[in-house]
């Protein structure tokens, strides 16, 4: 059988710590997703990264890593023009964020199953394309 | 966000569950990152297995799904907490077959999405 997955994130928001820990972990993966995602598109290993910004592979290597978070930002900008890339920072609300999160748990399209449609024949939107831009949170 | 997340047979749930705080929390936010990102997800979000398997990491967590059955769906089908750093060829079976149970029409949902 199959059934949706409710996080229930916009409840667990609203409190304090649980939203500073969400939000400071969806950005460490971020920076790290974004990093990754762009110097495999440019084709590039993080040895050759490495050498263009002076720094060592491991340091990339680290920066790759969601757990690691202690960079900063001159290290960043670094890598980021290496990678020709805009790291764009947005300062949210924690409210207006929550807001967001709740209305991703509302109803979306429609379980489709074995080509036959169950409930509301609606369809989910279409996604975005994938912004060329690290965001972070 | 368009992408929805599905799971077989209350896989995700159990696992979840299962979970200390800090690992149920990582997942959380890893979850959301994947429906944010879909298909187009990587590391350190998700980590393609085998045969269109992924894995969803978070801590001790290994949570399987695929993309499907249908357009911007998710599906988790084998989550588990992880005994040793590779995921067991075995597990990556189960996942093929259950992706094959459902897409072959043989796994009905049990709730629709709210």
């Amino acid at each position: 059988m199959l059934s949706p997955i409710k996080t229930n994130i916009a409840e667990k928001l609203r409190d304090k710590g649980y939203r500073q820990r969400f939000f400071k972990g969806r950005a460490e993966d971020e920076i790290a997703y974004g990093f990754r995602h762009f110097r495999k598109l440019r084709g590039l290993n993080q040895a050759r990264l490495a050498q263009i910004t002076g720094m060592k592979q491991s340091a990339i290597s680290r920066i790759e890593q969601a757990s690691y978070s202690r960079w900063n930002f001159n290290t960043l900008w670094r890598v980021a023009d290496a990678l020709d890339v805009r790291v764009r920072i947005s300062i949210d609300d924690a409210a207006d964020a929550a807001k967001e999160y709740e209305k991703m748990e509302q109803p979306q399209g429609v379980l489709f199953q074995g080509g036959q449609h169950f409930g509301n024949p609606g369809i989910p939107p279409s996604p975005k394309p994938e912004p060329q831009v690290l965001v972070i949170q | 966000m368009p992408w929805v997340a599905y799971q077989f047979a209350a896989v995700w749930d159990k696992t979840y569950s299962n979970c200390d705080a800090d690992t149920q929390e990582k997942l959380d936010q890893r979850l959301i990152g994947l429906r944010e990102k879909g298909n187009l997800s990587d590391e350190p979000i998700s980590k393609h297995l085998r045969n269109g398997i992924f894995e969803l990491r978070a801590k001790t967590a290994r949570m399987l799904f695929f993309f499907g059955p249908n357009r911007y769906q998710i599906t988790f089908v084998n989550c588990f907490i992880k005994k040793q750093r590779k995921v067991p060829p075995e597990e990556i079976d189960l996942a093929i077959k259950r992706r094959s149970q459902i897409q072959v029409g043989m796994v009905v949902p049990n709730a629709l999405p709210n």
